[in-house]
């Protein structure tokens, strides 16, 4: 789609990330001749493949293997340190092998077995709403994760485009965010949030995040049926519950190991009932679904040699970090796969390019990504996909989720930090903290 | 000390900010077993350090492990008869829990082959490539010296001939067509494994692993 046709067309952006899942993980099974046998994309379609070997302590080959959707005794490593030997790069070769992911769960998690849960790709019925998204719209099979690293700095990645860190700290460095653009642009825009929002741990958004920008993840459905076309958001950021958040206002559903991804399946599916709820409004929306990183699953695609560099901050990568599962939807997004080479900031790249100037660039970090040959999602759609027919999401919603979460088996830098965000929120806004989200007054509490 | 008194601190209710919780957070230090590939009732070492109050699950159950509570540091010696997973799960007061397991493997006599893998991006693994061939050396580790080779064959899928060393013997294995060559030595140790690049490859483009599969038998068993 040309920035004209966007401009035309497209009213409004929504936006899922997800968290630590790979592509082979969740959707490799598309490959298989077992589950559908898809030559249009780059799966598994066979567990089999010499080179999908990762070879653990002993010495032996780990295959990959298909298993079902269950919650994990831990979390999996995917600190930079460690996903560098999952990507386990050949100076034989001068080339990724992406067979070092045994070894790294083995060393991290003093753990040797037979079926480690690195290896373990989903069937397609544990991912029932991923499933029928993929069925119906644009599968991204060359989509990576921005840097090969944890979680916060992706995110920094896909929501400012650059990012002061090089791993997981306790708290967010102050950047600018795609929030700050958006509102220099004067485009509308909001947080549905099912959790605590992520950038809450960034102190300088917490005023914002008090707004109403940010807004309930049940609020969702209400404010689809009351408000006037014109005051609804251009760009849309739907966030999940956190597992790694210590303060719940849903079951945890961001799909983050140790948790299953059944609670994340079924928040999907509500997400896109809801958005696809209004015929009008959906035939003007593009709805992107992706992950921050792999978290530390298998997947055999070598990442893009994409390099970033953050000299001030001492933050470089040579590549970008594996693919993840990501899908875009909407009555552009004609069924298939697309083989665009993107990344998290293909968004911000499609954002500018709807809500920018003619030819303006999201920022010099996101041009320089771009001149690095990742496009934007705009690569991905079509004015003539015309693709107006609901998929259905029935059996995610049918689902009942346990209430209680998996109780978290490493206390982590992250989990640090939401509950310190969580903390400064209540001790600098209590009122409007405590209105805005209940639920921090009870944690605040139980903490003394 | 620090790490006590900020556990103590937690249970005199003190607030502790979530960043000193990993001082008091179970963490398991090392946890091992040796050897880990078996013949049916050969003893196994299990060895484990934590931070914490241990249990360890066998599943199937064995009398060489209590399912109770441990010292934090220890070890105890099991001699399973079947494949055995050994889950250790560690507490604490405050902070969060932890697991970990270990799987011992017995041997079936010949029914299943250990696939063997040598990565090129290993550098443990000595690999190189250069005149023609890739090599690289696969170290078989956990395996009791009771454990021994049936045959050796490659990969299935994998067309190349693979030059083998390994316990002071050196022998080629061609596709579809296991050695026996050997018969008999224990399958723990160093294998070297040389294969010539086809018409088609350079240093680049080959394969990233090089793969034997092994078929083992026990030592008593040997005719």
């Amino acid at each position: 789609m040309t920035p004209d046709e966007l401009r035309k067309s497209v009213d409004t952006i929504a936006v899922i990330i997800l968290e630590n899942r790979s592509f082979d993980h969740v959707l490799g099974h598309l490959s298989s001749p077992e589950f559908g046998a898809r030559k249009d994309l780059q799966g598994i379609a066979n567990v089999d493949e010499q080179d999908y070997l990762n070879p653990n302590t002993d010495g032996e080959g780990v295959a990959p293997f298909w298993t079902d959707d269950h919650p994990l005794d831990s979390d999996l490593p995917h600190d930079p340190d460690a996903v560098a030997r999952q990507l386990a790069y050949s100076e034989v070769t001068h080339s990724y092998a992406m067979n070092g992911f045994v070894k790294a769960f083995e060393d991290e998690f003093h753990t040797s077995v037979s079926k480690p849960p690195v290896m373990g790709l989903l069937r397609p019925d544990s991912v029932p709403t991923t499933g029928a998204l993929a069925a119906r719209y644009t599968v991204c099979d060359n989509w990576f994760a921005c840097i090969p690293t944890s979680t916060a700095p992706n995110r920094l990645m896909s929501m400012c485009g650059f990012t002061n860190h090089r791993d997981t700290g306790i708290l967010l460095p102050d950047q600018t965010t795609v929030y700050d653009w958006l509102l220099e642009h004067s485009v509308r825009w909001r947080v549905y949030a099912a959790g605590l929002p992520f950038f809450a741990l960034m102190p300088r958004l917490a005023p914002l995040v008090l707004t109403s920008h940010f807004r309930k993840f049940e609020d969702l459905h209400s404010d689809l049926a009351n408000d006037h076309p014109d005051d609804w958001p251009q760009v849309l950021f739907i966030e999940p519950d956190y597992y790694d958040c210590p303060v719940h206002f849903h079951p945890p559903c961001d799909n983050h190991a140790p948790l299953s991804m059944a609670p994340g399946e079924r928040f999907l599916a509500e997400v896109y009932s809801a958005l696809s709820s209004d015929a009008k409004r959906w035939s003007r929306t593009v709805l992107i679904v992706t992950y921050d990183e792999h978290g530390g699953f298998f997947d055999h695609v070598p990442p893009l040699r994409v390099k970033y560099r953050n000299d001030r901050c001492g933050v470089a990568f040579d590549s970008t970090g594996p693919r993840v599962p990501a899908i875009v939807a909407g009555a552009f997004a004609a069924p298939g796969v697309s083989k665009e080479l993107l990344d998290n900031t293909s968004i911000l790249q499609l954002i500018a390019e709807r809500f920018g100037n003619p030819g303006e660039a999201y920022s010099s970090e996101v041009a320089g990504r771009m001149h690095q040959n990742i496009k934007s999602v705009s690569s991905v759609l079509s004015i003539g996909a015309e693709n107006t027919e609901l998929c259905d999401v029935a059996t995610a919603l049918r689902r009942l989720i346990g209430a209680a979460p998996p109780f978290p088996t490493t206390t982590n830098n992250l989990r640090a930090g939401f509950d310190q965000a969580a903390r400064n929120f209540a001790a600098k806004h209590q009122a409007e903290a405590f209105a805005k989200f209940p639920q921090l007054r009870d944690y605040v509490k139980a903490q003394r | 000390m620090k790490q006590k008194l900020n556990c103590l601190a937690s249970l005199f209710s003190i607030v502790i900010p979530m960043s000193l919780l990993p001082a008091c957070t179970a963490q398991i230090k090392s946890f091992s077993v040796v050897p880990r590939h078996i013949c049916r009732g050969e003893r196994v070492e299990v060895q484990w350090d934590v931070l914490g109050s241990p249990s360890i699950e066998a599943t199937p159950p064995n009398g060489g492990i209590t399912n109770g509570p441990l010292a934090s540091e220890g070890h105890a010696t099991i001699t399973p008869t079947t494949t055995t997973q050994l889950r250790l799960h560690v507490v604490r007061l405050i902070g969060s829990s932890t697991t970990s397991t270990q799987e011992v493997q017995v041997v079936t006599d010949g029914q299943e082959s250990e696939v063997m893998t040598a990565s090129l991006s290993d550098t443990k693994a000595s690999p190189g490539c250069g005149d023609g061939k890739v090599w690289a050396t696969i170290h078989a580790e956990r395996f009791a010296r009771n454990v021994r080779v049936a045959t050796v064959a490659s990969h299935p899928g994998d067309s190349r001939i693979y030059e083998v060393m390994h316990s002071g013997v050196s022998a080629k294995v061609a596709p579809d067509k296991p050695s026996t060559a050997f018969a008999g030595t224990p399958i723990v140790g160093d294998w070297a494994l040389t294969v010539p690049l086809t018409a088609d490859q350079t240093c680049e483009t080959i394969p990233h692993n090089l793969v034997i599969d092994v078929t083992t038998q026990c030592a008593e068993e040997l005719p």
